[in-house]
């Protein structure tokens, strides 16, 4: 009997052993990647820089104050909605830096509004932001927040929770990353990776650091939570109805979350259309205040996207 | 030794099983995907405009003054109809016709029951570097709104920050990172005081302006010939003159962090002034600066503009609804004013006060905009001036208005 017991306690101890063994080696594995955070991180960005290659697309942006409901989350007000058209294009060194365009079709009020932002990879060189407003007749040059003012955010898009930092691509040498944790997310191997930014780039920026959890095999991002400067959450965004269109990941439907103001903005890509032949002197003002130059690249896009 | 094995399996699928549970319940993974149908309601996400073409706007003002019982001098219905598209491959029109009823509460209900105005209607070609504009419309020249170099288009009025548009005709040129224009009105607006005529010809007013875009800055140059937009009375004949005066300027934009500096700077050659026993024409340089601050939602605009008289003399005199007085030298005008939403809520205030031409008035602004939704606003604005006795403006001592407008749009 005792014998048995002592067999039964060595089987059982060699059991424990190669159970925590091949945990560790599972943990180990999950843990192991051949690529660390940045090349993650440029891997990322090389995949968004697909998503504004001579791209044109339809946006709706649908914002509202939101709450939860049977544990769901639900607009608490009639949202407000934006319909935009919108085009972008790589530009500069190794196609870095991007040159966008928006124009809102609706609501009444705001239509015909449009705004040019030519966003720079180089550190260095501050983002542009251009504004026309119809009832001056004039384009307007936008001063993006650049300053150290801890309190201060960047501008927000057309009056929505996201901002101009928060479409910014590139300026991949302005943070540090390290891999936080790594597991399945949503059903997809994930990576959670923190950005902090470097004192320079914190100085210009409305975020303390990201998390940014994104999927190991196509290298786009599912999820990102903001932070401001005192470690505190203070915006999310959820990346959903993931696609794959000509060969490049999407996610369609964008929500963007404040968690200090409870609003949210959703932006759902009702139309998206790449490797679109868009000539670069459309990224001009000339686009903002000349309408029948405007629609003339407009109409020749949508004929293209058809 | 089979006992042993399948023990191993069973713990190694435990652990397996408790890794994943490990990894399941960390807070990097236990989200749920928000879905934006579940958030918003199908109609709401399925809620385009019909009649895409139409441009419907219906607005009812009231106007109020405080200083005389809350009495009503503004009750009025504005009904503007628009529509705008593309004509053949290069062409663009628009256009706003806009209809009046005052009714009979209305201060204008005594000289008209109603009024129609074309607010806008222009066709717009484009061609290769070239594009040509004609119709009603406004143009806006230089950094600030009302300042040293915008002068194409009036202002409705010291009370009204309106831009009233004009018929002109327009051509731009484009280059690499920079814009060759000239326009050209053969009918320039004139404001006047009705009860006095206007005794000169009609005047062309035609102008060039050649922008650049620099990274961080815009910049522009001026050329013009232009009529004031406001006839100056003549003191020994009592009629009123607008006659062209001509223009040099220079406008500039650049950015330093939050702030958007502005500057322009005009010379203006041949104004009509009055002199004691004389009408002349004087030569002045305006300029003014102007610091555009934005954090997060609120809005400073701080903005100093001069207007200094060459050549200047002590008889020099202004005239004003009464008689005249001396005119100085230099004139100063200091705008500042500040907008922001309460929180996040979709109510907007704004504030504004402003010295005018060297604190002879003082002018004293707030209002109040609720953003209903994307279809309905409404506003409360008050205004309040203070003009020094003896001055230009005091005829506008105490003056006191109180604005309501609910506006629709479609």
């Amino acid at each position: 009997m005792n014998k048995l017991n002592l067999n039964n306690l060595k089987s059982t101890f060699i059991i424990v052993i190669l159970s925590i063994f091949f945990t560790l080696i599972s943990s180990y594995t999950l843990a192991e990647t051949k690529l660390s955070a940045r090349d993650i991180m440029e891997k990322v960005d090389k995949e968004s820089r697909k998503l504004t290659h001579s791209a044109f697309t339809r946006i709706k942006l649908t914002t509202c104050k939101y709450g939860k409901k049977n544990a769901k989350v639900k607009c608490t007000e009639k949202p407000r909605i934006k319909l935009i058209e919108n085009a972008q294009i790589n530009t500069g060194d190794n196609n870095k830096d991007t040159k966008t365009i928006s124009i809102i079709l609706e609501p009444a009020g705001e239509k015909g509004i449009g705004m040019l932002s030519y966003s720079y990879d180089d550190s260095d060189r501050d983002n542009e932001t251009w504004l026309y407003l119809s009832a001056l007749g004039k384009v307007k040059r936008i001063s993006v927040s650049n300053s150290d003012d801890d309190e201060t955010e960047s501008a927000s898009i057309f009056g929505t929770e996201m901002t101009t930092e928060d479409q910014e691509t590139g300026k991949l040498d302005d943070y540090n990353y390290k891999i936080l944790e790594q597991g399945k997310f949503r059903g997809r191997e994930v990576v959670v990776i923190e950005s902090t930014p470097k004192p320079h780039r914190l100085n210009k920026s409305s975020y303390g650091k990201t998390q940014n959890w994104i999927d190991t095999e196509r290298f786009i991002s599912l999820k990102i939570q903001m932070f401001d400067k005192y470690n505190n959450p203070i915006k999310k965004l959820e990346v959903g109805k993931i696609e794959k269109i000509n060969n490049v990941w999407v996610g369609r439907s964008l929500t963007f979350f404040n968690t200090i103001s409870n609003r949210l903005t959703n932006m759902k890509l009702e139309a998206i259309n790449f490797d679109m032949d868009i000539q670069e002197d459309f990224f001009t003002q000339r686009a903002l205040t000349d309408q029948a130059f405007r629609e003339k690249h407009l109409k020749n896009l949508r004929k293209q996207a058809k | 030794m089979a006992n042993l094995i399948k023990k191993v399996i069973t713990y190694l699928i435990f652990s397996l099983a408790l890794n994943s549970v490990i990894y399941a319940e960390d807070s990097f993974f236990d989200d749920e995907l928000v879905d934006d149908i579940d958030v918003f309601d199908d109609e709401i996400i399925s809620n385009e405009k019909s009649l895409i073409w139409l441009d419907l706007d219906i607005s009812q003002k009231w106007g109020f003054n405080p200083a005389n019982n809350y009495s009503t001098t503004k009750e009025r219905t504005e009904l503007k109809l628009g529509t705008s598209g593309s004509i053949f491959d290069s062409g663009y029109g628009e256009i706003a016709i806009k209809a009046i009823k005052y009714w009979p509460r209305d201060s204008n209900n005594t000289i008209k029951t109603h009024d129609a105005e074309i607010e806008k209607a222009f066709l717009q070609f484009s061609f290769n570097d070239w594009s040509t504009k004609l119709g009603r419309y406004t143009i806006g020249w230089g950094e600030l709104e009302g300042g040293a170099l915008d002068l194409i288009n009036p202002y409705a009025g010291i009370t009204d920050p309106k831009m009233i548009s004009q018929w002109l005709l327009s051509a731009t040129h484009y280059f690499n990172n920079a814009d060759l224009s000239v326009f050209y009105n053969s009918n320039p607006y004139i404001s006047k005081i009705p009860s006095l005529s206007l005794k000169n010809d009609n005047y062309n007013e035609f102008g060039v302006r050649y922008g650049i875009t620099k990274e961080g800055s815009d910049m522009a140059f001026y050329g013009a010939q232009l009529v004031p937009n406001s006839a100056i009375i003549n003191l020994n004949d009592g009629f009123t003159y607008a006659t062209p005066y001509q223009l040099l300027g220079f406008g500039m934009n650049k950015t330093f962090d939050d702030y958007l500096l502005k500057f322009d700077i005009a010379y203006k050659n041949n104004l009509e002034h009055n002199r004691l026993g004389q009408f002349i024409k004087a030569d002045r340089i305006d300029w003014d600066l102007a610091f555009d601050i934005q954090k997060n939602d609120r809005q400073w605009l701080i903005s100093i503009n001069s207007q200094h008289l060459l050549d200047f003399y002590d008889d020099y005199l202004t005239p004003t609804l009464t008689g005249s007085i001396n005119t100085k030298k230099n004139n100063l005008n200091f705008i500042a004013s500040v907008s922001d939403k309460f929180k996040d809520s979709n109510w907007s205030w704004r504030l504004s006060n402003s010295f005018i031409s060297n604190n002879d008035l003082s002018l004293t602004s707030a209002g109040l905009n609720w953003d209903i939704n994307d279809q309905w606003k409404a506003s409360l604005d008050a205004l309040y001036m203070n003009a020094k006795d003896n001055r230009a403006f005091s005829f506008f001592d105490d003056y006191q208005q109180v604005n309501l407008e609910v506006k629709y749009q479609y």
